[in-house]
C-alpha cells in the first residue's frame, strides 16, 4: 500500500510537466521561439554598463539612428521574457511549497511552508508590476494571520497526529487535468484571435510604450496631443520607418494648458470617440483619476499597470470614491470578527474571569480616603 | 508587464492552489490546522484569479476587490483559530474526526 504522500508529490511532478507541456504549446501559439542564453546575457550586459535602454542620453552617446529597429525590438523581449523566467521560477517555488504545506505531519512546518508560499506569491505579483498587493498580502498575511497561527500552535500542546484515512487521488487529479485543458484551450482561442478596437493605455515610458504597440502589429497609430514635445531619437525612427500617419502627444502634466479638467472633458471625449489607440502621459494622480472616471462608462476601460509607484494612487482613488461602502462593511466584519473571537474564547468560570467590582475597590483597606479637614 | 499577461501559464498556480486546498480539506484532514491552511491556500488563489485576471483584463477593479477578500481571510482565520481553542479545551485534541463534540 503506497502512502498518501507519495500521492501527492506524484500529484505535484504530474502537474509540473503539464506546465512546461503547456509552455512549450503556448510559446508556439503567441511567440516564436526563444533563446533564453542570449536573452540572460544581453539583460546581464545592460544591467552591468548601466546602459538603460530608453534613456534619452544614452541612446544619444551610442548614436542611436544607426540602431536597426529590430535590435531595439530584441532588446525589449529580451527585458520582458527575463521578467517571465523569474515569475515562472516563483509559480514553481508557489506550487512546491503549497506541496509540501499538505505532506508535512508537523504544524509548525506547515505554517513555515504557508510563509513561504505567500513570501513567493508577493515576489510573483511584483513580476505583475502589481505592487500594492504584494506589499499587503506580506503585511496583512504574514504580519497577522500566519503570526495568529504561530501563536495558537505555539500555545496549544499538539501532538503530531497520523493520518487516519489513506484515500487514493487519481480521480482528482483527472479532474485537475480536464479543467487544466478546458481552460487552456478555451483561454487561447479567444485571446489569440483578440481586437482592440478602441483601447486606450497610459504609460510611464512612452518610448517603451510605443515599442510594444509596434510590436503588437497596429498598422494604425495615432499619437495626439500638445505641440512642443520633443521626440526622443528611437521614436523618431521608429515614427519614420512604421509610416505613421500623424503625431500628436498629450503631454497631462503640462499645466501650462488652461482649465485642466475643461480641456480633458471636452478633448478627450473627442478623441476617444474617433481614434484607435491614444498614448497619454499622466503621472499625477488627480488626472488619472479624471482618465478613469472618463473611460468608466464607455466601452474603453483599458488601464495598464505600467506605471509603478502609480499603482498605489489609482487604487486609493478608486477605493475612497466608488467601494467607499464595500469598505466600511469591510470594517465592519473585521470588527464582528474581532468581538466573535473574545466572546468565544471567554469561559464563564468566574475564577478565571477578572472584573471591576466598584465596591470591592472602594471598601479596600488600602485604598485612599478623602477626609475633610478641620 | 504587458507581455507578462498575454502568457497564459501565470494562472497556472492559481488552479494548483485550488486543487491543493481543496486536498487538503477533503482528503488528508490531518488535524484541524491543516484545514484551516488549506482554507487560506484557496483565498490565496481566488484572490491571484482575481489580480491576474485584472492584469489580464487592464482593469484595476479586479484588484480592489482581492482587499475584500483579503478582509474575509483574516477574519475566518480569527475565528477559526478560536473555534480551534474552544476545541482543544473541550478534548485536548484537534483531529478532524472528532470535531462533532462541539455540538451544541
Amino acid at each position: 500500500m503506497l502512502n498518501n504522500n507519495f500521492f501527492i508529490l506524484k500529484f505535484f511532478f504530474v502537474c509540473l510537466f503539464l506546465f512546461l507541456f503547456f509552455d512549450y504549446i503556448n510559446y508556439f501559439n503567441y511567440i516564436y521561439f526563444y533563446n533564453y542564453i542570449e536573452i540572460i546575457k544581453n539583460y546581464f550586459y545592460y544591467t552591468y554598463n548601466n546602459i538603460s535602454y530608453y534613456s534619452e542620453s544614452n541612446l544619444y552617446y551610442n548614436k542611436s539612428l544607426y540602431i536597426k529597429i529590430s535590435e531595439i525590438f530584441r532588446d525589449i523581449h529580451s527585458y520582458i521574457l527575463l521578467h517571465n523566467l523569474l515569475s515562472y521560477f516563483f509559480i514553481f517555488l508557489i506550487c512546491l511549497f503549497s506541496t509540501f504545506l499538505i505532506i508535512n505531519k508537523n504544524p509548525m512546518l506547515s505554517v513555515i511552508c504557508l510563509i513561504l508560499v505567500y513570501f513567493s506569491s508577493s515576489f510573483f505579483l511584483v513580476f505583475l508590476e502589481v505592487h500594492f498587493l504584494a506589499v499587503i498580502i506580506i503585511l496583512v498575511y504574514l504580519g497577522a494571520v500566519v503570526v495568529l497561527f504561530l501563536f495558537v500552535i505555539m500555545m496549544l500542546n499538539i501532538k503530531i497526529q497520523e493520518k487516519t484515512k489513506n484515500l487514493t487521488f487519481f480521480p482528482f487529479l483527472i479532474i485537475f487535468v480536464c479543467i487544466l485543458f478546458f481552460n487552456y484551450s478555451k483561454f487561447s482561442i479567444s485571446f489569440s484571435k483578440q481586437d482592440h478596437p478602441v483601447s486606450l493605455y497610459i504609460y510611464d515610458n512612452f518610448s517603451l510604450a510605443l515599442g510594444l504597440e509596434l510590436e503588437r502589429k497596429t498598422n494604425n497609430i495615432f499619437l495626439h496631443g500638445i505641440e512642443n514635445y520633443k521626440l526622443t531619437s528611437v521614436e523618431n525612427t521608429l515614427v519614420k520607418n512604421f509610416k505613421i500617419q500623424e503625431f500628436k502627444f498629450i503631454d497631462i502634466n503640462n499645466k501650462t494648458t488652461y482649465n485642466y479638467n475643461y480641456f480633458l472633458c471636452t478633448y478627450l471625449d473627442s478623441l476617444l470617440i474617433q481614434e484607435q489607440i491614444l498614448f497619454i502621459k499622466a503621472n499625477s494622480m488627480f488626472d488619472q483619476g479624471i482618465i478613469l472616471n472618463k473611460i468608466k462608462d464607455k466601452e474603453v476601460f483599458l488601464i495598464t499597470m505600467n506605471y509603478s509607484l502609480e499603482n498605489f494612487k489609482i487604487l486609493a482613488f478608486i477605493l475612497y470614491t466608488d467601494f467607499f461602502l464595500d469598505l466600511i462593511i469591510s470594517a465592519f466584519v473585521l470588527l464582528v470578527a474581532m468581538l466573535g473571537c473574545i466572546s468565544l474564547t471567554l469561559t464563564s468560570d468566574s475564577s478565571v474571569l477578572k472584573k471591576q467590582d466598584s465596591m470591592v475597590q472602594i471598601l479596600h483597606k488600602n485604598s485612599i480616603i478623602l477626609k475633610k479637614k478641620k | 508587464m504587458f507581455y507578462m499577461t498575454q502568457n497564459l501559464f501565470i494562472f497556472f498556480p492559481v488552479l494548483y492552489l485550488f486543487f491543493i486546498g481543496l486536498l487538503g480539506i477533503f482528503i488528508v484532514r490531518r488535524n484541524l490546522i491543516i484545514v484551516l491552511l488549506s482554507i487560506e491556500l484557496l483565498l490565496l488563489s481566488v484572490n491571484l484569479n482575481f489580480i491576474l485576471f485584472s492584469c489580464l483584463n487592464n482593469d484595476v477593479y479586479g484588484q480592489l476587490f482581492s482587499f475584500f477578500i483579503l478582509t474575509v481571510a483574516a477574519a475566518e482565520a480569527a475565528i477559526g483559530l478560536s473555534l480551534l481553542v474552544i476545541f482543544f479545551r473541550t478534548k485536548f485534541i484537534i483531529s478532524v474526526d472528532t470535531i462533532s463534540i462541539l455540538k451544541g
